[in-house]
């Protein structure tokens, strides 16, 4: 079994957690590549095991959080994903947000203990499934479709000019709200294959590789629907192709969007 | 080692975009309740701190310097595409404003193209205002 028994990790180190899994799971630890120095462990505490990398408490500290630049966040974001992805392959696994680290063995010892059954309650819902992601871009075609209808005439006025400029605001504003009617019309499809559905944000973090992103949203899928579930994506992506917006499948990833926990220390006392 | 490929391939182009990747770690996924902060078990919370600097980050994007969602390496083929089409959002927000100014002072001109405009009336005048001049100097 891929665990330890509680040691000492070196000094100058914090845990930083990855998720927690069913302590009866085994996953293949030395094919992980750790954050830090040490190898990748499962700490055990009861029926739980919380999948735990010994990371520098130099570089996980909040002080030096805050001087870190993108490139770092974009890296460890990823390796955190990876990780995650891994363990959510091989079990029924509950990812955690980005750099959570507590400050040693005990802390997720206890953090375990303490929240024993709100996280079996996350893998009865969870097991057996995986969450895919859909976002739905506008492509950039049907935009300048748009701008060629309405096309620049030699010695325009500055008058035609702007009629022109607020022609194509109209048109482009028609255009839009009929992609986000197609993207809702896609999501109930999709929904009615999936055991949850959660929409997220879409652009929060920036603009996608592919058009303008109008959409986005992660779904509960069951394993055994996952190959139904990508059939109708694809299938949708082609109906949809010729209006003007595309679907990109994403996944399976660990189930982040499906597991809204929020743990505590309540209760302990030390 | 399959997974250790799989980390070393991580910066190549996949599925899962930087922007995917971002939108799940950073806001989904299990957290611990931010009273631990101070609660005698001492936990070290960084996510907070990593939503402030990201919100601070989402700022530069408006300014055109996003650089990491474009960039090849971080996410995947953003960069080749992204590059390209990006126009700065402060920009075509300015270009939006001015169009729509120029638009209303224009509104406030005669409509049709015989009358001449008040700009070239002036214009006439202040010609004609010299040819006088020219004159009596002359």
């Amino acid at each position: 079994m891929a665990s330890r028994q509680p040691s000492q990790p070196r000094p100058g180190t914090v845990w930083y957690v990855y998720g927690v899994l069913p302590a009866s799971a085994s996953l293949e630890l030395h094919n992980l590549v750790p954050m830090g120095t040490s190898p990748m462990v499962c700490l055990r505490s009861g029926r739980l095991q919380a999948l735990v990398d010994a990371v520098s408490r130099e570089e996980f500290n909040d002080a030096a959080i805050q001087r870190r630049d993108l490139r770092w966040i974009a890296e460890k974001a990823q390796h955190h994903n990876e990780i995650a992805r891994l363990a959510a392959a091989k079990a029924t696994f509950v990812p955690f947000r980005f750099c959570t680290v507590l400050k040693d063995e005990a802390s997720v010892l206890k953090l375990l203990a303490l929240n024993e059954g709100a996280f079996f309650a996350a893998f009865a819902k969870l097991e057996g499934k995986s969450e895919w992601g859909v976002r739905i871009t506008r492509t950039a075609n049907k935009r300048d479709a748009v701008k060629a209808k309405a096309h620049k005439q030699e010695d325009e006025s500055g008058k035609a000019y702007l009629l022109r400029k607020q022609r194509e605001l109209r048109d482009n504003e028609q255009i839009e709200q009929s992609m986000r009617s197609y993207a809702e019309a896609c999501h109930r499809e999709l929904e009615q294959l999936a055991c949850a559905a959660n929409r997220l944000p879409g652009n929060r973090y920036g603009p996608v590789n592919d058009g303008q992103s109008i959409f986005s949203a992660a779904y509960l899928i069951a394993d055994s629907e996952a190959q139904a579930f990508k059939q109708r994506v694809g299938k949708l992506a082609e109906e949809n192709s010729p209006l003007g917006i595309k679907l990109h499948l994403t996944g399976p990833w660990p189930a982040y969007s499906f597991t809204d926990l929020k743990l505590s220390f309540t209760g302990v006392s030390t | 080692m399959e997974e250790y490929r799989a980390i070393s391939r991580m910066s190549e182009p996949r599925g899962q975009g930087l922007v995917d990747v971002l939108e799940r770690v950073l806001d989904k996924g299990v957290v611990i309740a931010g009273d631990i902060r101070i609660s005698l078990v001492n936990v070290e919370l960084l996510t907070i701190k990593i939503r402030l600097l990201i919100a601070s980050v989402d700022k530069a994007a408006e300014m055109g310097i996003d650089w990491w969602t474009r960039d090849g390496e971080l996410s995947g083929k953003a960069g080749a595409q992204g590059r390209k089409q990006v126009q700065p959002k402060p920009i075509r927000d300015r270009l939006t404003q001015l169009e729509q100014k120029l638009e209303t002072v224009l509104n406030r001109l005669p409509d049709k193209s015989g009358t001449p405009s008040r700009a070239s009336k002036r214009r006439t005048t202040a010609g004609s205002r010299n040819q006088a001049r020219r004159r009596k100097n002359g």
